[in-house]
């Protein structure tokens, strides 16, 4: 879908996050965790590239999408800008989702600071569908610890740490020592992505990762945004836009 | 449907308007493919075929730039023969629309080759020659030398009847000596052009930000050289030109058809505005109706 949205909330969290909540009734009612979408939100042509974000979560009674974001660039600058009423173009939702199994009963999300954002709409899904869910998320400050409140209402089990010595993961491991999980899901990070697939060589769960790239159109057609991936013994390039966001950690680590 | 007439010809290649995507920048089947009608386009262009397989380059691919992006992708393709055994040339033909399939080779066999094994294909419309990629291998643009250049569009000319288009490359000095010697070795239309040699450097690595260290320019920001280029090779030859580079909106197409093209190109704006094709054959249609000209034929290089 390509449409003409608007923007109904945008909220600074804290200095150089914000999280804006855009009114997209059919994007919200087919969005699934771990797509995102292609978005403008500007006049012109400067920036030029459309922005892609992951969705943070939907409200399909409101009709809305949220959007979780770090200011980086000149076009998160452009967002943190944006009032109520102002347009906001959408293409999306796009790409694959996370996989949620129907037999798992217990799942762990790994995140870190706003890299988090997409697992937020991944654990509410969890909950609705009756699975366990637990949330390990770390951030350098207490106030990135984004979407504690959210994860605590919906009834998930979150797991915040601020240590510098102790990487996140490590908590996951801790709980996975005395419960079985089905699956472990994380976004972004290649280390929190290799230190997953050695948790699940030990602990025989499964794994999905969803990544980042840059991107020109989101949809496959510029062949832009490419991640090695290993498959069939082979090392070959997947589009993390239309193969992915999300690929099962097996591929992704030799 | 149009208020005006805006078809065009090239040879044997009938298009209902001169509306095409440039090579590599449009999703035919997937998530572009309810944003509007392929059938409303003058034709459509395969991402290049290349010869033989290629993986592409390696990542970063992408780098966003002021009024523009540069692209390192490097034709990751299945390679020509992939493409046959498969059958993948007539899932275009259902779109109903004249399919323009672009092949591209590391050397001048490689497009002969693969033009013979398209020969009477009934998925293919019409070729175009990608002579002019910056982002394969050797960098060697066989459209930057002359020599190579017409030797390739002679060669390839001999083994192929579909109307032949090659896309020449703007990183040359004088446009109009790639244009001529393209004409005179037999094609029936030269695209201006692909993207310019560019590249980024990441100021925190210090290092070249691409895979590829360099990439190709594309969007607003090249548009005044391209149009300038068609500008002049209009003046020198008498095939049509397909002009392609930085369209933004149908008044910039309008520019390429004033300045002498026969029909337009659109890239890396599909990108930026999935509806731009659309936006760009109603917005022609509109200029020329408020204009009181009958047909697109009436303004071509009107300029000169």
């Amino acid at each position: 879908m390509y449409q003409n949205c608007t923007v109904v909330r945008n909220t600074t969290i804290c200095p150089g996050y914000g999280r804006i909540v855009v009114s997209a009734p059919e994007i919200s009612a087919a969005a699934l965790p771990g797509q995102f979408v292609m978005t403008k939100y500007w006049d012109g042509n400067s920036p030029f590239l459309l922005r892609p974000f992951s969705i943070n979560a939907v409200d399909r009674n409101a009709g809305t999408i949220e959007i979780l974001y770090k200011v980086i660039g000149e076009g998160t600058r452009l967002l943190l800008r944006l009032k109520e009423g102002a347009d906001f173009l959408i293409l999306g939702p796009l790409g694959n989702s996370f996989p949620l199994n129907p037999n798992f009963s217990r799942i762990g999300i790994v995140g870190r600071g706003v890299g988090a954002a997409p697992m937020r709409f991944l654990a509410e899904e969890a909950v609705k569908q009756g699975m366990e869910v637990f949330v390990y998320v770390s951030a350098s400050k207490e106030e990135y610890l984004f979407d504690r409140q959210y994860y605590q209402e919906m009834g998930a089990h979150f797991i915040g740490s601020c240590d510098p010595d102790k990487m996140v993961t490590s908590f996951l491991e801790e709980d996975l020592i005395s419960k079985h999980f089905d699956a472990a899901f994380t976004c972004g990070s290649n280390r929190l992505i290799r230190d997953i697939k050695r948790l699940m060589d030990i602990y025989q769960l499964e794994g999905y990762a969803s990544l980042e790239a840059h991107m020109a159109c989101g949809v496959g057609a510029c062949k832009g945004c490419v991640c090695t991936i290993y498959e069939d013994g082979e090392e070959k390039y997947a589009h993390v836009c239309k193969d992915g966001p999300v690929f099962p950690i097996r591929k992704l680590v030799k | 449907m149009y208020k005006t007439d805006l078809s065009v010809t090239i040879k044997s290649l009938k298009m209902k308007n001169p509306v095409m995507p440039a090579s590599g920048a449009y999703d035919y089947f997937e998530n572009n493919a309810n944003v509007f009608p392929m059938d409303i386009l003058g034709a459509i262009m395969l991402k290049s075929i290349h010869r033989r397989a290629r993986p592409g380059n390696k990542p970063p691919r992408i780098a966003e730039v002021s009024a523009g992006m540069l692209n390192a992708v490097g034709i990751p393709s299945a390679g020509i023969e992939a493409y046959l055994r498969d059958n993948s040339l007539a899932r275009y033909r259902e779109l109903n629309v004249p399919v323009i399939v672009s092949v591209s080779g590391d050397q001048p066999q490689d497009y002969v080759e693969t033009c013979r094994m398209l020969a009477g294909n009934p998925s293919v419309d019409a070729i175009e020659l990608n002579l002019s990629c910056p982002n394969v291998g050797t960098g060697l643009q066989l459209a930057t030398d002359e020599v190579l250049l017409g030797r390739t569009v002679e060669a390839t000319r001999l083994v192929t009847d579909f109307p032949l288009i090659v896309k020449l490359s703007p990183n040359v000095t004088d446009i109009c000596k790639p244009a001529v010697i393209a004409q005179d070795c037999g094609a029936d239309a030269v695209t201006i052009a692909n993207t310019f040699m560019g590249m980024k450097i990441d100021i925190k690595t210090r290092k070249p930000f691409l895979g590829n260290t360099t990439g190709g320019l594309s969007g607003p920001a090249i548009k005044p050289i391209t149009l300038r280029m068609v500008y002049q090779a209009y003046q020198k030859i008498s095939i049509p030109i397909i002009g392609c580079g930085g369209i933004m909106s149908a008044a910039d197409a309008i520019e390429y058809i004033l300045a002498g093209a026969t029909a337009v190109q659109v890239g890396s704006g599909n990108f930026v505005n999935p509806m731009l094709m659309k936006e760009v054959i109603e917005g022609m249609d509109a200029y020329l109706a408020e204009n009181h000209f009958e047909k697109l034929e009436d303004i071509r290089g009107a300029a000169h």
